[in-house]
Parts: C-alpha cells; sequence; structure tokens
C-alpha cells in the first residue's frame, strides 16, 4: 500500500508516477489532505508561506495522475489542485485540457500566465480577467474595455463587483475608463455592483444624485425601480454626496416607518446587507444619517443589526434588548438579538444587569413559550461571556482567546483585543478559519455559528501579516456559490490581504 | 432474522426471544415433479454465519462478537461463528460493547430500555431492564449507550443517564445532562459532551457545537468545563490516566487534566469538509478512529491520518478495536482487520465476497451468483462451499449470468459503448476451473439487457441480438435467427427458453414466438406477436421487462412491455395479466410468479428498499402479493425445475418450492 511518505520520497525526476489501482489512490489522496491541513496550521494559514509553496510542488504529480486514472476521484483531486496549484502542475495542464479549464481561476492565482488567457475559449474570459484583477491588482487594465464590451443587462455586474474589490489606485483607472459607459444608461438599467462602483466617481455620483432628486416616484413605486441600491450606494458612498439627496433619503426613510410596505423594504435590506462589506469605508460624517435610515427599516430587519454593529450603532443594544423582552418577536430575530446583546452590552455594570436580566427572562421563558431557536446553554455562554469579558491587553490575551468559549472570544474582541500583536493574531484567525468550515447560511440571515468570525470579517480594517490567514477561511460546503454571506466579506479580505501583501 | 440462527440462538433460552424459526436446510437441489403443497424455504448460503454484519465488538480474549438484526454471534479467533444470544425481535437494538471477555448491548426503547449481556465463553445471554431514561417536559429522544474503561453507560438524549460498573449487571441512575453526544469515565469523574442546541430545533446555530461537562464521584450536578473553548461534533472522549479526559474532534483536540485545566491542540483536524467525520470513537488512550463516507481514519492531537481502506471500494459501517491495537472493521457483511500502513485481511467472509447480488442462476448442485458488476461466486455443491473470482473491470459491466446444463457458469458483460448511439462491446467470460474470456462473433449485438447464453447437449445457443450456436465452447459461432425480411436494426431476440428434448422457443421484440425443434440451427414463427408496424415503429428490447421462460412442462411464459402471456408448445398465446416492469417469472399450473419492481399501489408495505415484489398469478389473472416472500426480500432470482432461489441485499441465499409458493398463496390469497 503506497502512502503519502513513500510517495514524497520517489525522485521528482521520475517521469512517470507509480500506477495506483483505486484504494491505494484513495488512500494517497487522503493522506495528501491530510498534510495539506497540516502544514497550513503549521503555517499559521498563509496559503503563501514556502512550505505552503513546496508542498504544492510535491503534490502535484499525485493529483495529476490520480486526475488522469480516477473518475471517480476528480472532484477529490481537483478540490486539493485548486486548493494548492503547484507549479508541478503545469505539464500536466498543457497534457490535459479539462483539467487546464478546471484550475483556470487558480492557476492564475498564484501564477502570472497569459498564455492560459489566450487558449481557454473568449466565454471563460471575463471570469478569468477578473480574477487575475484580484489578485494581481497591476493586471487589472483588461478589465475597462471588457466592461464597456460587455452587455450592460447581463455583463457587467460580475465585472463591477471585481473592480469593487481593487486597491484605489486601480480602481480609480478602471472607473475613468469606464464611468462614461456606465452613466450611458440610466441608473435604473444597471446592475448594483456598479451602481456601488459609480458613486465613487463624481461624474458616477452626479449621475446617481440626480437619478434621486428628479425621481417624482412615491418611495415605495421608486424603490421597485431599482432605486434601492442607489439609495444604499449613496448612503454609503466614501465621496461627498449633495445634502438635498439625503433629505430625501430620510424621507423615504419616514415612509418606512408610516407603511408596512414589506416588500419594499425587505429589498431595500437586501441591497444594503449586499452593500455590507463596504460600511466600513462610508464616510464618518454621514454615519449618523446612514445609521437613522439603517434604524427606519425596522427591527425586522435583523439581517442589517450586524452592520449596525459593525459602524458602532450605540441604539443597537437598547433595540436588541427590546426584541429579547418582545413577546412578539420572529425566532431568528431573537437569536440574533441574544448574540447582539452580548457583544454590545457596555462594560458598565448597569447595562451589564441589564443584558444578564434580559437573558435570564428569556432563558425563564424558553420552555413555556416553546422557543426552540435559541438553546439555554447558548444563553449561559452569553451570560457568561458579559460576566467574564474585560479588555485584554498583551501577549496574554491571547491565552484567554484560546481557550474562551466562543462568544466570550467574540466578546474579548469587541472590548479591543490587540490584534495586531502576532500571537493574538495566531489566535484569532486559527479559531476563525476552524470555524469557518461550519458557516451555514439560513433564508439569507447575515450570520454564522461562531460569534468571533462574524466580528473579526466584518471588522478587518486592514489585513496586517499576522492576520493574513484569515483569508483562507472556507465554507463547508463544497461547491456553495455566492448565496454564501461569507463570500462578499471574504473577497474583500482576499482584497485587501493582496494588497497589504504587495505593499513594501 | 430469520436464518436457523434464531432457532438455536432460541434454544439458549435468551430470555425475551420470540420464534422466527425456519425449517432445517433442504437437501441439495433437485428438479422436482411433485406438487409440493409448501414453499418450504430452506437457507442456501450462508449456513455458517448470519449473512448482515451490524455492529462489531473485539473481546479482550482475541475473540469477536457480532449483532445481527436482532441476534448477537460469538466469533472465534479462527472465525467460527456461534450464536450467542437471541433478541427479542420487535426491540430496537443498538450499541454493541465488549466489557473484557464479556459483551453487552442495549436493546428497547426510552420508556422500557434493557440491556442484554453475555459473559466470557458462555453461550447465552441475560436480560436486566434499565431504569426508564426518560424526562419531564422533553420529548423521550434517541438512546445511546458507550463502554468507558470498566464503566458501562447508556443515556436518553432527554437527559437520564445509567452506570453500571460490573459489565452490565447492576445498574445506577446519574444526574442528568441533555443532548450528550459522548461520555468517558476518568478516575472518579464523569465526563460528557452536551449538544448547545437541540437537534429538533430550527435554530441555524450552533448545529455542531458542544460543551464539556464534568461529574466527580458523589456531586449531584454537572460542571461546565469553560476549558476547551469552542468545539464541534462529532467527538471522542478519552480518559487520561492520570485524570482528566483528551478530546478529539472535527475540529481538532483539547485536553482537560483533572483540576478542569484545559489545552487546546493546535492541530485543527480535518481542513476539508468532506474529510470531516461523522462518526468518532475512542481506541487507543490518544486516538480516535472516525468514519467518514465510508472510510476510517486516526486522530489524534497531532493531525488526522486515513486508515487502508477496504478493498473493491466497501464502504465501513461498524468497527471496534481489538486488544492488539488493530481495528476490527465490518463492511455490513464481511469482517476484516485494519492496521495503518498495512492491507487490510479478511476475518470473516460470506459465500458472495460481499457487496450488493445483482444477478442469480442455478442448475442442479451449481448455484452461481454476480455482486456488483465484477464478483462472480460459484458452489458446486449446493451452497455448502463457495469460490469467488473477480472478472476484471474493464469488462465493463455484466448483463447475464446463466448455469449451463453441464455446471459451465457465463457471463456476458459489456463495456459502454464508445460514441453516442454505439451498441457496447460485449464479451463471454466462463468460468470452469477458472476464468477464461471468449470474444463474442461480430455482429453480436449486447442490449441493455436480452444477451445471454444457453445449452441444449454440448451446443451452445448465444442471444445477442441475433441467435447464434457454437458446437466448440464458443471458438466459432454461426448465425441462424436473424432479422427478418423488411426488418432492420431495430429487431432482436430478447429472450430464449431452452426447452426439453432439443426444442427452445425465442422471443423477439415485436413479441414473435420463435421455435426450434434442432437446437437452435433452424427456427420458425408460432406466433406473430403484434402486428408489423414498420422498422421505425419498433423498440430496443425493454431493460429487464422483456423476458421468456419455460416451465419445465407444457407452457412457456413470456412479457412483453406489461402483458404477461400464456403460451402453449404450439405458440398459442392467452394474455394472463397486465405488469409493469416485471423482472422475473415463471409459470406455475394455470398461473404464474411474477415478480414486479413497479410495486401497485396496494401492496407498497411489502417493500422496504425498493426489492422487487413477489405476486402470484391466478389462472384468471388475478394478482396478489405474496406477503410470505416480502419478507425474505429477494433483489434477485434463479429458477431450476421446481426450485426457486432467490438472494436477499446481504447475500443471504435461501430456496423454496415454485409450486409451493404459488400454491400457498393462491389458498390465503383472497376470494
Amino acid at each position: 500500500m503506497l502512502v503519502l511518505s513513500q510517495l514524497l520520497s520517489a525522485p521528482s525526476e521520475a517521469a512517470e508516477p507509480p500506477e495506483r489501482d483505486l484504494p491505494a489512490a484513495t488512500l494517497a489522496l487522503a493522506e495528501a489532505r491530510a498534510s495539506y491541513a497540516e502544514t497550513l496550521s503549521r503555517s499559521d494559514f498563509r496559503e503563501d508561506a514556502p512550505a505552503m509553496r513546496a508542498l504544492a510542488e510535491t503534490l502535484a504529480p499525485l493529483l495529476a495522475d490520480t486526475w488522469r486514472r480516477h473518475r471517480p476521484l476528480r472532484n477529490h483531486a481537483v478540490e486539493l489542485m485548486q486548493a494548492t496549484a503547484g507549479d508541478g502542475l503545469r505539464p500536466f495542464l498543457d497534457a490535459i485540457p479539462g483539467m487546464r479549464f478546471a484550475l483556470a481561476r487558480s492557476w492564475l492565482r498564484w501564477h502570472d500566465d497569459p498564455t492560459l488567457l489566450a487558449e481557454l475559449s473568449s466565454s471563460e474570459h471575463p471570469a478569468l480577467l477578473r480574477v487575475l484583477a484580484l489578485y494581481r491588482p497591476e493586471r487589472a487594465a483588461p478589465l475597462a474595455p471588457l466592461l464597456r464590451d460587455a452587455d450592460p443587462a447581463f455583463g457587467r455586474d460580475g465585472i463591477c463587483h471585481t473592480a469593487l474589490l481593487l486597491p484605489p489606485v486601480e480602481r480609480r483607472a478602471f472607473l475613468d475608463g469606464t464611468i462614461s459607459a456606465i452613466v450611458a444608461q440610466a441608473p435604473r438599467d444597471n446592475w448594483p455592483a456598479c451602481i456601488r462602483l459609480a458613486v465613487e466617481h463624481p461624474a458616477g455620483r452626479r449621475w446617481l444624485q440626480s437619478a434621486v432628486l428628479d425621481a417624482h416616484y412615491a418611495p415605495s413605486g421608486a424603490l421597485r425601480e431599482r432605486w434601492a441600491p442607489i439609495a444604499a450606494a449613496l448612503l454609503t458612498a466614501s465621496g461627498p454626496v449633495d445634502p438635498r439627496v439625503l433629505t430625501r433619503l430620510a424621507g423615504w426613510g419616514e415612509h418606512f416607518h408610516a407603511a408596512a410596505d414589506a416588500s419594499s423594504r425587505n429589498e431595500l435590506v437586501t441591497a444594503l446587507e449586499r452593500q455590507s462589506p463596504s460600511w466600513p469605508d462610508t464616510a464618518a460624517a454621514r454615519r449618523p444619517a446612514v445609521l437613522s435610515f439603517l434604524r427606519a427599516t425596522g427591527s425586522a430587519a435583523v439581517r442589517l443589526w450586524p452592520l449596525r454593529r459593525s459602524l458602532g450603532d450605540p441604539t443597537l443594544f437598547r433595540d436588541a434588548l427590546a426584541a429579547l423582552a418582545s413577546p412578539a418577536v420572529d425566532p431568528i430575530t431573537l437569536a440574533e438579538a441574544v448574540r447582539v446583546v452580548g457583544l454590545t452590552a457596555p462594560l458598565d455594570a448597569r447595562s451589564r444587569a441589564e443584558a444578564l436580566g434580559a437573558l435570564e427572562l428569556l432563558r425563564s421563558r424558553l420552555l413555556p413559550w416553546g422557543i426552540v431557536s435559541v438553546s439555554p446553554r447558548e444563553i449561559d455562554r452569553w451570560h457568561s461571556a458579559i460576566e467574564l469579558a474585560r479588555p485584554c491587553a498583551g501577549d496574554g490575551c491571547a491565552a484567554v482567546l484560546e481557550s474562551a468559549t466562543d462568544p466570550l472570544a467574540a466578546r474579548t474582541v469587541m472590548l479591543g483585543a490587540p490584534l495586531e500583536r502576532e500571537a493574538v493574531a495566531r489566535v484569532v484567525v486559527r479559531r476563525v478559519v476552524v470555524a469557518g468550515e461550519d458557516f451555514v447560511t439560513s433564508d439569507g440571515v447575515v450570520t454564522s455559528p461562531s460569534a468571533l468570525a462574524a466580528v473579526m470579517l466584518a471588522r478587518a480594517p486592514s489585513c496586517p501579516p499576522p492576520l493574513r490567514g484569515l483569508a483562507t477561511v472556507r465554507p463547508a460546503i463544497v461547491g456553495r456559490g455566492r448565496t454564501s454571506w461569507l463570500d462578499p466579506w471574504r473577497e474583500r479580505l482576499i482584497a485587501r490581504c493582496t494588497l497589504e501583501a504587495r505593499r513594501p | 432474522m430469520r436464518s436457523r440462527f434464531a432457532a438455536l440462538a432460541l434454544s439458549l433460552g435468551c430470555s425475551g426471544a420470540r420464534s422466527r424459526a425456519t425449517p432445517p436446510l433442504a437437501p441439495t437441489a433437485t428438479v422436482e415433479r411433485a406438487e409440493p403443497a409448501r414453499a418450504g424455504w430452506a437457507v442456501v448460503a450462508p449456513r455458517d454465519r448470519p449473512p448482515r454484519i451490524d455492529g462489531v465488538a473485539a473481546l479482550s480474549d482475541g475473540s469477536m462478537v457480532i449483532l445481527s438484526g436482532s441476534g448477537v454471534f460469538r466469533v472465534s479467533a479462527r472465525a467460527e461463528v456461534r450464536p450467542s444470544c437471541a433478541i427479542d425481535p420487535d426491540l430496537v437494538v443498538g450499541g454493541l460493547h465488549a466489557s473484557g471477555s464479556g459483551w453487552w448491548t442495549l436493546a428497547g426503547e426510552a420508556f422500557a430500555p434493557a440491556v442484554f449481556h453475555g459473559g466470557a465463553g458462555a453461550a447465552g445471554c441475560a436480560r436486566e431492564a434499565l431504569p426508564p431514561l426518560v424526562a419531564r417536559n422533553a420529548p423521550p429522544g434517541p438512546l445511546r449507550s458507550t463502554q468507558s474503561g470498566a464503566d458501562s453507560l447508556v443515556w436518553s438524549s432527554a437527559g437520564p443517564i445509567a452506570r453500571s460498573r460490573d459489565g452490565g449487571h447492576t445498574w445506577q441512575r446519574m444526574p442528568s445532562l441533555p443532548e450528550v453526544v459522548a461520555m468517558a469515565a476518568s478516575g472518579a469523574t464523569l465526563y460528557a459532551a452536551a449538544l448547545l442546541g437541540s437537534p429538533n430545533s430550527r435554530t441555524p446555530f450552533n448545529r455542531h457545537g458542544y460543551d464539556v461537562f464534568s461529574l466527580p464521584e458523589g456531586e449531584t450536578r454537572w460542571t461546565l468545563s469553560a476549558a476547551p473553548g469552542d468545539r464541534a461534533a462529532p467527538v471522542a472522549l478519552l480518559p487520561r490516566e492520570e485524570g482528566g479526559v483528551l478530546g478529539l474532534d472535527a475540529l481538532g483536540g483539547f485536553e482537560i487534566n483533572a483540576h478542569g485545566d484545559g489545552r487546546v491542540a493546535a492541530s485543527t483536524g480535518p481542513h476539508f469538509a468532506r474529510d470531516r467525520p461523522r462518526l468518532l470513537v475512542g481506541a487507543a488512550p490518544d486516538s480516535a478512529i472516525g468514519l467518514a463516507e465510508g472510510m476510517l481514519s486516526v486522530h489524534r492531537l497531532s493531525g488526522w491520518r486515513p486508515l487502508p481502506p477496504l478493498p473493491e471500494e466497501r464502504v465501513a459501517t461498524a468497527f471496534d478495536r481489538a486488544p492488539d491495537g488493530s481495528l476490527v472493521v465490518s463492511d455490513g457483511r464481511e469482517l476484516w482487520r485494519v492496521r495503518e500502513a498495512e492491507a487490510p485481511t479478511l476475518l470473516l467472509r460470506t459465500p458472495l465476497g460481499g457487496g450488493r447480488p445483482a444477478r442469480l442462476a442455478a442448475s442442479g448442485a451449481v448455484i452461481a451468483a454476480l455482486t456488483g458488476p465484477f464478483r462472480l461466486s460459484v458452489s458446486r455443491d449446493g451452497g455448502e462451499t463457495w469460490t469467488s473470482t473477480v472478472i476484471p473491470s474493464e469488462a465493463g459491466g455484466a448483463r447475464s449470468l446463466s448455469v449451463l446444463p453441464g455446471g459451465v457458469v457465463a457471463v456476458i458483460t459489456a463495456e459502454p459503448p464508445s460514441a453516442a448511439g454505439a451498441l457496447p462491446t460485449g464479451a463471454l467470460w466462463v468460468v470452469d476451473a477458472g476464468l477464461h474470456r471468449i470474444e463474442l462473433p461480430s455482429g453480436a449485438r449486447v442490449f441493455e439487457s436480452g444477451a445471454s447464453l444457453h445449452a441444449i447437449g454440448d451446443r451452445w445457443i448465444l442471444v445477442a441480438g441475433d441467435v447464434l450456436v457454437s458446437d466448440d465452447q464458443g471458438a466459432h459461432w454461426r448465425p441462424t435467427l436473424g432479422a427478418p425480411q423488411g426488418r432492420g436494426e431495430g429487431w432482436g431476440v430478447v429472450s430464449l427458453a431452452a426447452a426439453s428434448g432439443r426444442t427452445a422457443y425465442a422471443l423477439d421484440n415485436a413479441g414473435a414466438l420463435w421455435r426450434s425443434d434442432d437446437a437452435g440451427d433452424q427456427f420458425v414463427t408460432i406466433s406473430p406477436g403484434r402486428p408489423a408496424e414498420g422498422a421505425a415503429a419498433l423498440r430496443q428490447p425493454q431493460p429487464s421487462s422483456d423476458w421468456l421462460r419455460w416451465d419445465g412442462g407444457d407452457a412457456l411464459l413470456a412479457s412483453v412491455g406489461r402483458q404477461l402471456i400464456r403460451f402453449d408448445r404450439e405458440g398459442h398465446g392467452a394474455p394472463l395479466a397486465t405488469v409493469r416492469s416485471a423482472v422475473f417469472g415463471a409459470a406455475v399450473e394455470g398461473g404464474a410468479l411474477i415478480a414486479t419492481s413497479a410495486v401497485p399501489s396496494n401492496a407498497v408495505e411489502c417493500v422496504r428498499d425498493g426489492e422487487p415484489l413477489l405476486m402470484a398469478a391466478s389462472s384468471a389473472g388475478n394478482l396478489f402479493p405474496i406477503p410470505a416472500a416480502c419478507d425474505h426480500r429477494a433483489v434477485a432470482w434463479a429458477l431450476d425445475g421446481d426450485a426457486l432461489y432467490t438472494v436477499d441485499a446481504d447475500g443471504l441465499i435461501e430456496r423454496a418450492s415454485l409450486r409451493g409458493l404459488w400454491r400457498e398463496a393462491i389458498e390465503s390469497g383472497p376470494p
């Protein structure tokens, strides 16, 4: 039986790896996956660590051979190929066309390979150019002509989405080259990502502002015409925004208070949620206006609570306390309220007593009221997190975070753990990456089972080297698409980490 | 359990057992011409062991016990199987544990749980009733059990826990803890991992998250341990020699010392979701065995490693650690010994070599079965002893299995077609002393169903689109029945039945019946089938549902589409019944016995896992299921004169009298 150690000891110049039958190949692949996990853990979850790149090269022949010989194992092999994309796969990429296609995106991440673009079909080009731009912003120039040629109704959104993740200089260059194409259409004919991007350009901002100011629709009717992303973009724009626009948006907020227009509100909440990774960029001066608009979406918009939390909304704690005490609140809001109360309860004795009292009240109601969305043990954990969490300093923080429960660790980070310290960052990254595997989606609720992961991914103002491993967070469900709440945050993290990594 | 083992175990006097004994083994098959009044089910194979293995425990004396249905069997180190305990078949049985050289298993549900236990080397078992494991204000929940050192532990997810320290003889209630997923006794302290959220809750949070609790001796409340931080189930808790506990779970591992202080291991456990174990069981003091998608792995604080997989893509379903450090692993049918970095060795084999049986054939004392697409098992002494052969996987899937009158076993295989629309390439595999490949003649068409080999005297008759004959064991073939005038490639023979003397009948896909009285040299149409509708309207043979069978007397039964037709020797056909997807059938007296995979709506309670349903057709064409046959859950059939052989999904081969079965069904059926 071949095991990895034997495989690794084989001379690398052996052109033809030993032929394995299916059980041996299954075992060798599982060994390779175990080695990958071990090496990644040893490398503090930095996929670009030398040990990881060396492993990628070592595994390449095994992976290519498994792909070629054993059809039932192809998906398993490709998963590891995509994670490693070792340079040793290059000869196999040329030899096996199907593998070239399967690997193209991760290959571009690790290897600057322009010939790959030329050889793959044109329908794949936009996706590949986007990957290239994400990991190599200096190669983002082809994105602008790509957008100009793309169908406004179908092809533009993904390109704009990638452009949003580019570093400022490249983003600005992209906008300069494309803003005329974007504003040539009415805002309602553009997709949300392009609207979010356009707001960063003075011309784009004028374009969006005039669209809002010229609107003669009733608020609900206007929102149905794709005004929701426009409003969200203008609210979160980092540049100056006409005060009249904010007044009008505030008027819409009033409308939400007055009218129970569920579908319009839902649409706006969705637009604001999609905007969530950009929230921390919001101009500080506009935060009060933004928050008042967010609050106007009502307590049912629990999906926006993490955003309110990341913007430091001082009223969120009170709203969450009120939700805990309300007999009418829905189960999902209740579950999020427990978390928000635990994370945002101020440190003073009175606030903490209020928070603990609210949790105790809820715990006593679980059984009589038949509440199943929150477990008593989860409440107990938040209870002790509120009691025990204190601001920590120095490397001692690492020991606290290491053995803390997830609620306690999350609250400790919220209270200001020194994440710039390597020992602290290492513990946080390990916990988030490990918990990241278990993220679940449920009806679009922006949350994860790990409060620490939610806090860290929504926070990260920058990506110092110790936190770079956060970008290796991988959702557990293989093949999960963009429906995961994690993905926009992760993309933003990758974009920032790539940028940070390239700084001298 | 319906094997004779149930009867043997019953005689051991285990309390609570009820009779499901079957008649003793019948003599080797012979073609019976009498008219038996009873089905007379008899086990053909395996005779020395139960066919299925649901649980396994390795005892300290080197022997093993296995759980099969409601029976517990002791397996010696030399693979001799002896029944040890018969448990009431109405009880749910789960969790078989070794306790020194004894064993125990948990049976029943939360309101009336019971433990059955057997001692070292002793035949028989004793039953101990446990206190009800129910809690006020909580649904009863499933029962779980574990053996940790000398402590036997049983609990319900609702919270109640019971412990025995004398091998399951006496049990004490312990303080309750809901949603426990793993327990361990370390020194005088009990440790438990309990889920954060109820599995029944709609909450998206913490489906796998758990906390660790401890219960020192004499305490009345469990204490939450803050030490291991955030974890995800499944988890194995292993007692440490110096006190405290080692936890290995889906994310990695942690340690808690006797003072309750903890340390989280640096390892993250499996990184890829598909490597995450679904089940983790403590094995050695520092390692746990994980089971993910049928593959075993060993987990330690330093990381995890896969264990060698069982051969032929077998999936591990149950395992236990033997005293020598190896693992005893079952794939549901066989037992294997697995060690790190060594190929697994077989401890207890089945006649059919594991795998789900797909085809069965019998003639006289020769019985053959195909399991999966490639493994061919043959007995030449009526099922007593078996030999197994593996057809090379390059051959493609098996399309037919037959035992020729001389005892030659033949399989026709077909490689997948190389191009869309092309027919697969076939080969004939013959097993006598060894396995031989014989090329099919050019022009042979191997349809999904319908390719088969028959023999009359020394002559082989091959159905492969056309009918071809060979007088030199396949060295040369001669076509004798091909497409009639005006019929093109859409025409084909779907089934052939060799009758008495030198007579053979063939059924084509237009429903026409052909007869040859010279062992296949010349065929004449004796029944025209459907009116010719032009070649374009003819269809390819239907998978499995078009066939022809001779009853050994004067009648032929044919399934054409949904029609069952009885023909006499002159080709006069009369529709008997309408049955969708008939996969097997035989004419019996004025009616027939039919197996169908499209179960009628009024008989669904008979079929559980998609096994075909056996039905009797009376001479008037009335159809009714045979409840007695439902219990046998056959997935493939073979007919040899009056002997009907069945094999179930576990590889249990049984034999009944075709006429007896039909008579029983007719007599007990609705008027």
